[in-house]
């Protein structure tokens, strides 16, 4: 993949365009075949780990042409859950469509998305939880950006083995990401809305 | 009220060999690998406010007898000391393997992976940190505390072998999990001879363990995490080839080393792989979640209930922390309808996160009592 991002550079090739209609082409096809079954979290981690090799190539390239990132995503496993699988997961695809992606780690606090989100301008805040009992905090996350007065500048979507739809209204979310290829969707559409 | 005629290790072996016993046993796997507040919020509920426990986070053993009449709990566990972990400036642990665990709000959680950037197999013989399995630290004192619980109660004892309960579990500690699931594929050679120095190391320490207290347990405990909530972490294939070889060879040498019956614990979607689990010798599989993909209590119980014990199958994710009181009654009988007879299951509600309110776990272990008569309603 390095070798492949350098001739994408030495050819001329766009940064952005390299990455969107390059890489994220490739990744939608890792993620196709693991919603169907065909793929397991070994080739969707090896495809991870090729992007991220790609990515090292070109993200100077992306920066000097100022590359405009397709949207900030703050993203984090809440306060009381350890779990990270699925956020790692989601991230692969977002990131290889052009999202800036702030990585806030597990056991994360309201405060600190909220930080996050202001120093960064973030678009969409996304909350990962296993464990059914972390989830009301994801409510706590939701209320502390309307204290800060951002709500209304986010979208927030959820994610976690244990959500269900009804969970999007009753935590103040706006879209429950079931998977990690709906969950890019719904955020494509936001940015999509957005511009 | 239930008209009990079993020992509760009876009850419990009954059960793993497929025969009905007098009642469903009950086991508590407790507020596992927690901050002790939850265990200390059930005491109070259940009148024991002045209970003894485990001080450790391994909330799992130790619990005091009058929780476990209370709940009318069957096992109880015991579990191999771990060598003094080292504390750092920033308050994280290092473990014996290296691994760095930080205290989250409510769980450790593995931080640092010391062999996440090693490349080459011979670098794996120079293991800044790997454990000593001959170190008195896993057996001290655990010959003394099995023989009395056996000689002084009729509880079915669980040994746990500590560091040595897991092979991949360690992998993805030590390399982290991403590299766990790239090296099977990237680099099988590798990905051989740390699984073959893991699974090494893990029997070892089972080996002092069980020398110590193989005699008195009759359960032994294996975990591995092989399936998230729609699907097995890897293919089939992949876990023919690259999990299943080292999990026969150390239930194999586990069963050398003790007759306890073997009890396999895998979370989530875990159905492809459950007749390999069966050959390969398990007796238990825990906790078979029901909201996991496949994982239904009827199609478990159709399809391997004429070779297998369950353990748990209770609903963790929606049903005890957001059901009420009447739901969770009524799903857990729905359960035992379905899973109990004919033996072959043991009641637990798995681990419980310590928020869990103490009034449903209360519940949940009345309903499994007076409801788990056999014969089944």
């Amino acid at each position: 993949m390095k070798e492949a991002a350098q001739e994408a550079v030495k050819a001329g090739i766009p940064p952005l365009k390299a990455v969107l209609e390059g890489m994220a082409t490739g990744m939608d096809n890792v993620g196709e075949r693991y919603e169907r079954g065909e793929f397991f979290l070994p080739e969707l981690m090896m495809a991870g780990e090729t992007m991220k090799a790609g990515m090292e190539i070109l993200e100077p390239y992306l920066r000097a042409a100022k590359a405009k990132a397709t949207g900030t995503v703050v993203i984090g496993t809440v306060k009381g859950d350890i779990h990270d699988i699925g956020k790692n997961i989601v991230m692969m695809p977002l990131t290889s469509a052009g999202f800036e992606v702030r990585d806030l780690g597990v056991d994360v606090l309201a405060e600190r998305f909220v930080e996050e989100t202001k120093k960064t301008g973030a678009d969409i805040v996304a909350m990962s939880a296993l464990l059914s009992t972390t989830i009301p905090y994801m409510k706590t996350v939701i209320d502390e950006l309307e204290k800060a007065g951002l709500r209304d500048k986010v979208k927030v979507i959820i994610g976690g083995a244990s959500l269900i739809e009804e969970d999007v209204k009753k935590l103040g979310a706006d879209a429950l990401g079931k998977d990690a290829i709906t969950g890019l969707e719904i955020c494509k559409k936001w940015m999509k809305e957005k511009s | 009220m239930s008209e009990e005629y079993m020992t509760s290790r009876e009850r419990v072996l009954t059960a793993i060999e497929l025969r009905e016993p007098d009642r469903v046993p009950i086991n508590f796997n407790s507020i596992a690998n927690a901050p002790p507040y939850g265990y200390k919020k059930l005491c109070e509920y259940l009148g024991i406010a002045d209970c003894s426990g485990p001080v450790s986070d391994h909330v799992d053993h130790d619990i005091d007898d009058r929780v476990l009449k209370k709940l009318h709990v069957d096992m109880v566990r015991i579990r191999a000391g771990t060598p003094s972990p080292e504390l750092l400036p920033d308050g994280s642990i290092r473990d014996a393997y290296g691994v760095i665990h930080k205290m989250g709000a409510t769980y450790a959680y593995p931080a640092v992976h010391p062999l996440r950037e090693v490349k080459t197999i011979k670098e794996l013989d120079d293991c800044l940190h790997w454990p000593d399995p001959h170190d008195p630290a896993f057996t001290r004192g655990l010959r003394e505390k099995a023989k009395e619980l056996r000689d002084k109660t009729d509880y079915a004892i669980c040994g746990h072998p500590g560091l040595g309960y897991t092979i991949f579990g360690t992998y993805a500690n030590l390399r982290g999990f991403d590299r766990w699931l790239i090296d099977m594929k990237r680099n099988p050679d590798f990905y051989n001879a740390l699984a073959d120095k893991i699974t090494e190391t893990s029997l070892e320490i089972c080996r002092e363990v069980y020398s110590e207290i193989g005699d008195y347990i009759d359960i032994t405990l294996y975990y591995e995490g092989m399936g998230g909530q729609d699907a097995t972490f890897m293919s089939v294939e992949d876990y023919r080839k690259f999990v299943k070889p080292w999990q026969a060879k150390y239930v194999s040498e586990v069963k050398k080393m003790t007759k306890a019956k073997f009890l396999l614990h895998g979370d989530g979607s875990i159905y492809p792989l459950m007749n390999d689990f069966i050959e390969i010798g398990a007796e238990i599989i825990d906790p078979i979640q029901p909201c996991a993909r496949n994982m239904e209590p009827e199609r478990l119980k159709k399809e391997f209930g004429d070779r297998v014990c369950f353990h748990s199958g209770v609903d963790r994710q929606r049903l005890t922390p957001f059901g009420t009181l009447e739901e969770i009654g009524e799903e857990l009988k729905k359960v035992i309808r379905i899973l109990a007879p004919g033996g072959g299951y043991i009641f637990s509600l798995d681990h419980i996160h310590p928020e869990t309110p103490p009034d449903r776990v209360y519940l949940a272990h009345e309903t499994a009592y007076k409801f788990g008569k056999y014969p089944i309603e």
